[in-house]
C-alpha cells in the first residue's frame, strides 16, 4: 500500500500542473486590467499607468514567460488581489477555509455515522417498519430543498426557541476569541476554545454550528443511507454471511463482523466524495445561518464578477478535491485488502 | 455505558440549551450595539467614500469642526470648533479650534490638522468620488475635478481636463496645490482654519458636517505613508484606486468610537473611545464623555430571512428591512413613532411587541429611470441589440426623439409601482427636486399613466415609423433591487401592451457590471437613485441635469439642451437670495418635465425598526444610515 501511496503523491504534481494550465488558460481571456490584479489592488486608471504596469509585471512576455512568473507566485501562495474580499485571494482563503472545514467535520461525522447506520439497520430489518421509517427520512431528506429546511430550522430553534443562534459565535464570544489572551491555533473556534481552556466558548461555538451542520447532514443522510442500505443488502445475501450463520455466529457478529466491513467500500466513495464536497463550501446553507465560509465567498465572488477570486478559489479547490480523492482510495485499501491498488 | 452515555448526551443538550438569555427575555448585549445591514462599505477612507454604508462608518469614528444639531440638517452645533463666523460677503469662513482634543492614535488635533485633511481630500479627488461638493465652492462654479483647477492655474487651455497628465505638467499641478492652499489656511498660533470661497455658498456646514470635512492627524498620516503635506508630491496620491488608500482599512479620528478592526464581508467593529473630549452635549439632553454602548458591531447579513429571525431571537439591536418586507415586521412592533424621534406623536400598537418603529420618515432621496439620447456603442452593445430601428433593436439615438421619451412617461403607472415596490409609503415626484425644496411646485405638470397618450407618443415617434417596425432592447436593473425590478417589469408590460412589435427584455446584472456599463453609457435607460449631499436644490439638478452630472452626464443630452440647462444652473449656484433663486430651479423642473429626459420613479418614506430597549434615536435626513451617530443611543428597558 504504501507503494501506492507513494506512486499517488507522485502523481500530484503532473495533475496539479495540468490544472494550472486549465486555469492559466482561462486567465488569458481575461483583459490586461484584470491580470494585472494578480500582482497589484492599485489598478491605474489611465492608459501610460496601465502599459507599465503591463510592462513591470511581463504581461507582455511570452506565454510560458507569463505562466512561469504566475506558478511562481501561485507557489509562494499569491493568489492574487480579490476586489471583492478586499484582500489577498490567500488571506481571504486563508480566513474562510477553517469555517469551512469546521462545519464539514462537524457536519460530515453525523452524516456518515448516521448514514451507514440507518443504512445498516433499514437493510437489516428489510420491509419492516424501521425499513419503511428510514426510507420515507431518505426520500423527505432528499428532496428537501435546502433553503427551505434550513430556513424552518431558523425560524423554529432560533428566533423562535433561541436555542441555536445563527452566525459563528456570540457577541461576547466573540470578543474572547478577538482578544490578544485568545491564540487562533486553527481558526476553527471549537478547537481552539478547547485548546484555549474556555468550555464556555466551546459550548457557544458548537450552539452555533448545530442547524448549519443539521441541515447539510440531513440531506446528505438520505445519500448514504440510501448507498448503505443497497449495498448491505447484497452482501447479506452472499454465501459466506450465510455460512458465518449457519456456524452458530449471531447476527450481531454477522452483521458488524463479516457484512459491514465488506458492505462499506461503495459509502467510502459516496461518503469521500460528499465530504470533499463540503469542503468546497457550501452557498445556501453558510448564506441562510450567515455562516461565512468557502462556498458563500465564492458565490459572492461570482456574483461580483470577481474573477481573479473566482480563480484563486478553483486553484484552490482543485488541490482539494485531487488531495480527497486520494485519501478515499487509500481508505479503500485500508477497509478492504482484496482491493488491488495499481 | 450506554446509561452513561444517554445521560452524557442529556447533558450536554441541556448545556446547549440553557444559556444566559434562553430563559427570559432581556436586553441582549447591553454592551454592544449590534447592526444587520446589506451595505458593505467600499472604503473607510473619509475623503474617497461617497456611499451610505461607509459614510456610517465614517460619522462613528471622524467629526468635522462642525456637527448637525440632532434633528436639523440646517442648523449646527459645535463640534473640533468652538465658534466660526462668516465674513459679510460670505466668502470667508473662519473656524476656531477646539484645544485639548486627542486623535485615536495618540495625536493631539491642532488647526493644521484640519487644513491638511481638507487639502488631502481634494487634492485626492478620485474619479466619481465626492471632491466635487468642495472643488466647486472653492475654486467656482465648473470645477468639478482637481484637474480643471491645474488646467486653469497652469492655462493649459485643454478643452477635456481629465486628459491632462499630472506627470507632464508638474508645475502646474504644483500651482494648483498652492492655490488650493491659499483657500484651505490654517493658523495654529491662532488656533483658526481659514476657507476662502470662490462663491457664496449656503450649504458648506452640511458637507462639512458629514464624513468629508473629518478630521485626520497629519503627522499620523505621513507615517502610514500618506501625503506629507508637499505641494511637489501630491500628485503620487491623486485617484487612487480604493485600496490603494492609506485609510482603505484603517481609521484614526477624534469621535466617540474608535476603529478595532473589518473583516471584509462579515464585519466592522468599532470600540468607544474612553478619552473622548466631549465635556458639554451638543444639545440639551444629549450625552457626554465617553459612549454608553461600549461597542459597535455592524454585521455583513445579506439574507433577509436570517435578519428576520435575528430580529426575533433579540440579536441585533437595528436591521435593514427593505419595504417588501414590512409585512413581516410588523406584527412584532410595540410602538410606532411618527415624528422622527421618542418625543414626537407615537402610537403603541401591541404591547406584546419587543420592536420600535419609526415612520413617516421624508427621505431626500429619489430614483429614476433616465433616458439615454445617445448610447455609447463602442465596443458593442448588447443592450440596443440589433442597434438599428428595424424591430430587432434600437438605435443609438433611439431617446433623442422627445415623442419616445413621452411615451415612456406616459407608460408608467405610478400608482401600481408606488403601491408593490413601496408599500404606498412614497410620492411620485413632479421632477428632480424633490417636495418641499426650494423649486418645488405643488403645480408643476407632471407625467400620470396614460395608455391613449402613450400610444399616441410612439405612433408620432421617428416620423411614424416607430409604430410599424417596431423595437426590441433590453432594459437592465441591478440584481437584487426588487424596487428597479418592479420598476422595469411595468415599463416593459405597459409598453408592450401597446404594439405586439414592441419588445422590452429585463435583464439584472451584479451591481459592478451594472456600474461599469452604466459609466460607459451603455445603457438606454438607467434606473438609478440619488440621496441628497446636502439640503439644496442644487444638489438635485446637478445629478440629474447638468451635462456633466453624476447622472447625467451619461444621458448624452444635445449641446443645446445641455447648455440650457448649464446656464439656469450655474446662475442658481451663484445666487444667495432664496426669492431670486426659486425661479431658476422652478424653471430647471419645468425644463425636465417638458422636454421628458427622465421618468421620475419615486420619492420615498423610509421606516427603521429598532428593539425596544434602543432609546435616543432620532431622524436626521442628512443621517447616510439609521446607525451613524450610536453615540446618541443607550440600551435599556
Amino acid at each position: 500500500m504504501w507503494r501506492y501511496i507513494v506512486r499517488r503523491l507522485l502523481a500530484l504534481p503532473i495533475l496539479l500542473f495540468g490544472i494550472s494550465l486549465l486555469i492559466f488558460a482561462m486567465l488569458q481571456f481575461l483583459s490586461p486590467y484584470e491580470r494585472a490584479s494578480l500582482y497589484v489592488s492599485d489598478i491605474p486608471k489611465r492608459q501610460g499607468d496601465m502599459e507599465a504596469l503591463i510592462r513591470k509585471y511581463g504581461l507582455d512576455r511570452p506565454l510560458y514567460e507569463q505562466y512561469l512568473r504566475w506558478v511562481g507566485n501561485v507557489v509562494k501562495g499569491d493568489l492574487g488581489f480579490s476586489k471583492r474580499g478586499k484582500r489577498p485571494v490567500s488571506e481571504a482563503i486563508a480566513h474562510l477555509f477553517p469555517a469551512t472545514l469546521e462545519l464539514t467535520l462537524w457536519s460530515g461525522i453525523p452524516i456518515i455515522w448516521i448514514g451507514i447506520s440507518l443504512g445498516v439497520l433499514s437493510a437489516v430489518h428489510q420491509n419492516r417498519w424501521i425499513d419503511q421509517v428510514t426510507r420515507v427520512f431518505a426520500i423527505v431528506g432528499w428532496s428537501f430543498p435546502t433553503f427551505v429546511f434550513g430556513l424552518l430550522l431558523l425560524m423554529i430553534f432560533y428566533a423562535k426557541l433561541g436555542w441555536f443562534p445563527a452566525g459563528r459565535l456570540s457577541e461576547w464570544a466573540a470578543q474572547v476569541v478577538q482578544s490578544d489572551a485568545f491564540r487562533a491555533y486553527t481558526g476553527m473556534n471549537t478547537v481552539d476554545a478547547l485548546l484555549n481552556g474556555r468550555l464556555d466558548v466551546f459550548v457557544d461555538a458548537l450552539r452555533h454550528i448545530v442547524l448549519p451542520a443539521i441541515t447539510l447532514s440531513y440531506l446528505s443522510w438520505a445519500l448514504i443511507l440510501r448507498v448503505t442500505r443497497s449495498s448491505m443488502l447484497e452482501t447479506l445475501r452472499q454465501d459466506y454471511v450465510t455460512t458465518a450463520r449457519a456456524k452458530g455466529l449471531s447476527e450481531r457478529e454477522v452483521v458488524n463482523r463479516h457484512a459491514k466491513p465488506n458492505a462499506l467500500l461503495p459509502v467510502v466513495t459516496i461518503g469521500g466524495l460528499n465530504l470533499i464536497m463540503l469542503l468546497n463550501g457550501v452557498v445556501i446553507t453558510e448564506t441562510i445561518f450567515n455562516y461565512r465560509g468557502m462556498g458563500w465567498f465564492f458565490a459572492d465572488a461570482a456574483l461580483h464578477l470577481d474573477v481573479i477570486t473566482i480563480l484563486g478559489f478553483t486553484l484552490f479547490n482543485a488541490v482539494i478535491l485531487v488531495l480527497g480523492n486520494l485519501a478515499v482510495d487509500v481508505l479503500y485499501a485500508v477497509i478492504d485488502p482484496r482491493v488491488r491498488l495499481t | 455505558m450506554k446509561r452513561w452515555s444517554v445521560v452524557f448526551s442529556v447533558v450536554v443538550v441541556l448545556s446547549l440549551l440553557i444559556t444566559p438569555g434562553v430563559l427570559a427575555r432581556e436586553v441582549k448585549n447591553p454592551d454592544t450595539f449590534v447592526v444587520a445591514h446589506y451595505g458593505e462599505p467600499e472604503s473607510l477612507d473619509p475623503a474617497w467614500m461617497y456611499d451610505t454604508s461607509s459614510a456610517a462608518v465614517a460619522y462613528n469614528v471622524y467629526e468635522s469642526v462642525v456637527a448637525f444639531n440632532r434633528m436639523k440638517a440646517d442648523e449646527f452645533v459645535p463640534a473640533l470648533a468652538t465658534e466660526w463666523n462668516l465674513s459679510d460677503d460670505g466668502l470667508t469662513w473662519t473656524f476656531k479650534i477646539r484645544e485639548g482634543v486627542k486623535f485615536h492614535e495618540g495625536g493631539t488635533l491642532e488647526p493644521h490638522d484640519i487644513a491638511y485633511s481638507l487639502q488631502r481630500g481634494m487634492l485626492q479627488d478620485r474619479v466619481d468620488g465626492p471632491q466635487i461638493l468642495f472643488l466647486e465652492p472653492f475654486f467656482g462654479v465648473g470645477t468639478s475635478t482637481i484637474l480643471d483647477v491645474v488646467n486653469q492655474v497652469g492655462d493649459l487651455k485643454v478643452e477635456d481636463s481629465s486628459t491632462i497628465d499630472l506627470t507632464v505638467n508638474v508645475k502646474a499641478a504644483e500651482d494648483a496645490c498652492k492655490k488650493l492652499k491659499e483657500a484651505v489656511s490654517a493658523d495654529d498660533k491662532a488656533g483658526t482654519v481659514t476657507l476662502k470661497l470662490a462663491q457664496p455658498t449656503p450649504w458648506l456646514l452640511q458637507i462639512l458636517a458629514q464624513q468629508w470635512g473629518a478630521a485626520l492627524d497629519m503627522e499620523w498620516q505621513v507615517k502610514q505613508g500618506d501625503w506629507d503635506g508637499d505641494c511637489a508630491t501630491w500628485t503620487k496620491w491623486h485617484n487612487p484606486a480604493a485600496e490603494a488608500s492609506v485609510l482603505f482599512n484603517k481609521m484614526n479620528g477624534t469621535g466617540p468610537y474608535k476603529f478595532d478592526h473589518w473583516t471584509p464581508g462579515e464585519e466592522i467593529v468599532l470600540v468607544a473611545n474612553e478619552n473622548y473630549w466631549r465635556t458639554e452635549p451638543k444639545w440639551q439632553g444629549g450625552p457626554t464623555g465617553p459612549a454608553r454602548i461600549k461597542r459597535v458591531n455592524l454585521k455583513l447579513v445579506e439574507e433577509w430571512g436570517t435578519r428576520l429571525a435575528m430580529f426575533q431571537a433579540g440579536d441585533i439591536d437595528y436591521g435593514d428591512v427593505d419595504a417588501a418586507f414590512y409585512s413581516q415586521v410588523d406584527p412584532m412592533v410595540k410602538t410606532i413613532y411618527w415624528e422622527g424621534d421618542e418625543n414626537g406623536q407615537s402610537e403603541e400598537v401591541n404591547p406584546d411587541g419587543q420592536l420600535i418603529a419609526f415612520r413617516n420618515l421624508a427621505r431626500p432621496a429619489q430614483t429614476g429611470a433616465m433616458m439615454n439620447f445617445k448610447v455609447n456603442t463602442e465596443g458593442g452593445n448588447p443592450f440596443i441589440l440589433s442597434g438599428k430601428l428595424d424591430g430587432q433593436g434600437i438605435p443609438p439615438d433611439f431617446f433623442s426623439d422627445i415623442h419616445v421619451r413621452k411615451a415612456f412617461c406616459y407608460s408608467f403607472d405610478w400608482d401600481t409601482f408606488i403601491n408593490d415596490a413601496s408599500q404606498g409609503e412614497a410620492v411620485q415626484p413632479k421632477g428632480p427636486i424633490p417636495m418641499d425644496m426650494l423649486g418645488y411646485r405643488a403645480d408643476q405638470p407632471t407625467y400620470s399613466y396614460d395608455p391613449a397618450k402613450a400610444e399616441a407618443e410612439f405612433k408620432a415617434a421617428w416620423g411614424g415609423k416607430l409604430w410599424e417596425t417596431g423595437f426590441a432592447m433590453q432594459l437592465v436593473y441591478n440584481t437584487g433591487n426588487d424596487v428597479r425590478r418592479i420598476a422595469a417589469e411595468l415599463i416593459k408590460a405597459n409598453v408592450e401592451a401597446l404594439n405586439p412589435k414592441f419588445k422590452i427584455d429585463v435583464v439584472s446584472l451584479p451591481w459592478a457590471n451594472f456600474l461599469e456599463v452604466r459609466t460607459q453609457g451603455k445603457l438606454p435607460i438607467m434606473i438609478s437613485g440619488w440621496l441628497e449631499d446636502y439640503h439644496d436644490p442644487s444638489n438635485w439638478v446637478q445629478p440629474f441635469m447638468h451635462p456633466n452630472g453624476s447622472y447625467s452626464r451619461m444621458q448624452n443630452f444635445p449641446k443645446e439642451l445641455g447648455d440650457q440647462f448649464l446656464e439656469l444652473i450655474n446662475q442658481g449656484v451663484k445666487l444667495t437670495d432664496p426669492k431670486e433663486r426659486a425661479p431658476i430651479y422652478e424653471k430647471l423642473q419645468n425644463l425636465a418635465y417638458e422636454n421628458a429626459i427622465t421618468i421620475f420613479l419615486y420619492q420615498p418614506y423610509d421606516r427603521h425598526y429598532f428593539q425596544e430597549w434602543v432609546k435616543g434615536w432620532y431622524y436626521n435626513p442628512l443621517m447616510p444610515e439609521p446607525y451613524a451617530d450610536i453615540y446618541s443611543l443607550s440600551k435599556e428597558m
